[in-house]
């Protein structure tokens, strides 16, 4: 049967789109998904990556779970990193987000920039930077505390604050991009309701509380759920700024991976790690899923 | 733009894209004949300093000036990430043509990674293979099979800042000095901010003083124990000389594995570790007079271990002749002979080996030091299990830096980390 004019048409766009598509979708098969189903396979292997794979079924999975001495240690201090980062991270860009939308703000242009760049600065640079900045003889957190008449802190060579300072800085390196959804979030808002409350006698907490957060709740939702989501992945400043140390106080999952992979040489089980690491991330974004009708509304 | 047009432009863009996809998926490396014409080399060394990358690549131009045929390429990384991108270079099967290996490490990765050597050797009538030390060739061999030609040899050695001693009116270390008089030395040299000692987190360090009091923590089979008591009271003199005496600087922070290095460079530390392998560094980063002093007298007795380098012929190299032969012009007399002016390493060929310590005499007894290390039994081959990288990680995390920022005693940290040893799964 002769194809219409229009149907061949169609079929040349389609195949032109797809032409254009091919290049990204090979590099995405090839670089992210096979790896990616690659490492579930892998999970259930003992893999020395120099020697001989062996089948093992779920030998790692049980060997994570019930038996690694340091596993729950690594867990819990990656829940640890996650809960004050993402709470620190949202508290304070949301404050930024609401001082910059205000009668208050003062250069709000150039402040929304100032802040926004360390979030487009690279994380390696600027873990490095930090880990100076926190040097207990010559840093200048510790420069400060003294000329205020404070004893400095141990910062990374303390097991105590290694890992706050890690959360500091993290929070300084991310907070921009959530004050920035915030800030589209709270600009969206008709201006209507809220001079509506003020008529009604609501002060700027109710108003906050009551009218503007309701309002802004997809946007608070949305930088909550993303901020867990990469805040359970945390590696880089783990890596250049402690190695994990001192001992295993900020040794986290991705880092402890890692580890395992790359100076254990143990594939299979750091697969096993990446999987389990996947699946807790999977069930703490659906329980967020299933509870924001709660508290988040949709216009 | 008429429908003729825009399909042919179409066409075009999507003949375009498909070749680009094309050429990128079967793009490789092209494939070379060996026996046609110039052969290209790639090096892979570890290197810490852009100093010591212009050494390397001074040495991989003089392969081509006696070989023209040949160019070498280097690529160096700093020494902790070499370990990691090693292996998994040698699992896709992309490593370089000449490998780095330090003969500790000879065991875990030699048979994966390298051809032996034998073969290139005994029909190699330049080569004199007799002026290498035998200790570092036995380093680099595995069952009868030489694996790598060596560069260096290095025992730990005290380094000193003469100019802090003489401040403080503190006798040098000497070749006499045992654990009591280092930390008598190192008492009277903690004030007005410096420090006696620059400590490290590197668990190696602690070796010579296990070693010295009679300490052994790993046998023959592999298995680890650092629970024997004359381990523990090593370890609670080496670790006690930052928890207990604070003769040495606190851990600024465990991302830094050369903190030891720059304290010592800052001319705030009387003392610190190393091997001949970084007079280069010391000479050029220390703004004060540097001295050298053998091992510590240990309880039972001196030692150090000692470490050399070498380089291998990878499994993988499609030119293992041209390998071998720019390895021979790599580690040859003068090779060595510059990397010993250079400071870079003690040369592992005997005939060469003054060269370092006349080149060096401005360092205060060197001399005297690499004679004393280099006496029998004082220097000990360092062969470590090929399970050694997984257990030097976790004798680092959980023995090493809790106790050094004071968050655990030798004796509560020795146990947890004797438990996780014993898991170790070969």
């Amino acid at each position: 049967m002769k194809l219409r004019i229009a149907d061949r048409r169609n079929i040349r766009n389609t195949l032109t789109a797809f032409a254009f598509l091919v290049p990204n979708i090979v590099g995405f098969l090839v670089f992210t998904a096979l790896p990616v189903f690659a490492s579930l396979g892998i999970s259930f292997f003992d893999w020395p990556l120099l020697g001989d794979i062996r089948f093992i079924g779920l030998k790692n999975y049980r060997y994570l779970l019930f038996e690694d001495p340091q596993f729950w240690s690594v867990f819990f201090n990656t829940v640890y990193y996650s809960f004050g980062y993402v709470t620190v991270n949202i508290i304070l860009a949301m404050s930024l987000a609401i001082w910059l939308t205000s009668r208050y703000a003062w250069k709000p242009t150039f402040f929304r920039a100032i802040f926004f760049v360390p979030v487009v600065t690279p994380l390696v640079a600027t873990s490095m930077i930090w880990r100076w900045i926190y040097n207990p003889e010559y840093g200048l957190i510790n420069l400060i505390l003294k000329k205020i008449g404070i004893e400095g802190i141990r910062w990374l060579g303390s097991a105590e604050w290694a890992m706050p300072a890690i959360i500091i800085m993290s929070v300084w390196q991310g907070f921009g991009y959530n004050m920035v959804i915030f800030i589209a979030g709270i600009q969206g808002v008709p201006r209507t309701l809220l001079e509506a409350a003020v008529v009604d006698g609501a002060g700027s907490w109710r108003r906050f509380w009551k009218v503007l957060l309701p309002l802004i709740s997809p946007s608070l939702f949305f930088a909550t759920v993303m901020t867990i989501i990469s805040s359970f992945q945390v590696f880089d400043q783990t890596l250049i700024m402690t190695g994990g140390g001192p001992g295993n106080a900020t040794n986290t999952m991705v880092l402890y991976l890692y580890q395992t992979g790359f100076s254990f040489f143990k594939f299979g089980y750091a697969s096993s790690i990446a999987w389990t690491l996947f699946a807790i991330i999977f069930l703490l974004t659906m329980a967020q899923m299933k509870f924001q009708k709660e508290w988040v509304h949709y216009e | 733009m008429n429908n003729l047009n825009m399909r042919t432009m179409r066409l075009t863009v999507l003949i375009l894209v498909l070749v680009f996809c094309g050429t990128t998926l079967f793009a490789g490396g092209a494939k070379e004949n060996p026996k046609a014409g110039p052969v290209a080399l790639r090096w892979m060394m570890q290197a810490g300093t852009p100093t010591e990358v212009e050494q390397w690549k001074e040495l991989a131009a003089d392969v081509t000036k006696k070989y023209p045929n040949i160019t070498v390429t280097l690529e160096t990384t700093d020494f902790s990430s070499y370990w990691t991108k090693l292996p998994a270079e040698i699992a896709s099967g992309t490593t370089a043509d000449i490998l780095y290996m330090q003969s500790l490490r000879t065991k875990g990765f030699a048979e994966k990674a390298a051809r032996p050597m034998n073969d290139y050797i005994n029909a190699d009538k330049e080569l004199d293979y007799k002026d290498f030390v035998e200790a570092i060739m036995n380093g680099l061999s595995v069952d009868g099979k030489i694996y790598g030609l060596p560069y260096d040899i290095g025992p730990y050695m005290l380094f000193y800042n003469a100019d802090l001693f003489d401040r403080y009116g503190v006798p040098y270390p000497d070749d006499k000095m045992d654990w009591r008089g280092f930390l008598d030395r190192a008492r009277k040299l903690t004030r007005d901010g410096n420090y006696g000692y620059a400590i490290s987190t590197h668990f190696d360090r602690s070796i010579p003083f296990i070693w010295g009091n009679g300490g052994v923590f790993f046998d023959k089979s592999g298995r680890y124990n650092i629970m024997d008591p004359k381990t523990i009271e090593a370890l609670k003199f080496y670790h006690g000389l930052l928890a207990i005496e604070k003769v040495a600087q606190p851990i600024a922070d465990t991302g830094n594995v050369n903190q030891d290095r720059e304290t010592f460079y800052s001319g705030k530390a009387g003392m610190y570790m190393d091997g001949p392998w970084n007079i280069t560094n010391i000479k050029r980063f220390g703004k004060f007079r540097v001295g050298a002093a053998p091992m510590v007298i240990g309880v039972e007795k001196r030692v150090t271990p000692t470490i050399g380098s070498g380089f291998m012929i990878s499994k993988t190299s499609k030119f293992p002749e041209e390998t071998y032969r720019a390895i021979t012009v790599i580690t040859s007399k003068q090779s060595l002979e510059k990397l010993a002016t250079w400071g870079r390493a003690l040369p592992a060929r005997k005939s060469v080996m003054s060269v370092f310590a006349k080149n060096h005499s401005d360092v205060i007894g060197l001399s005297q030091a690499l004679e004393v290390s280099a006496q029998p039994g004082v220097s000990v081959a360092y062969e470590a299990p090929a399970t050694y990288q997984e257990a030097y990680q976790i004798l680092v995390k959980n023995l090493t830096e809790p106790v050094l920022v004071g968050k655990e005693t030798v004796e509560v940290a020795a146990a947890k980390t004797q438990r996780l040893l014993d898991g170790i799964r070969p």
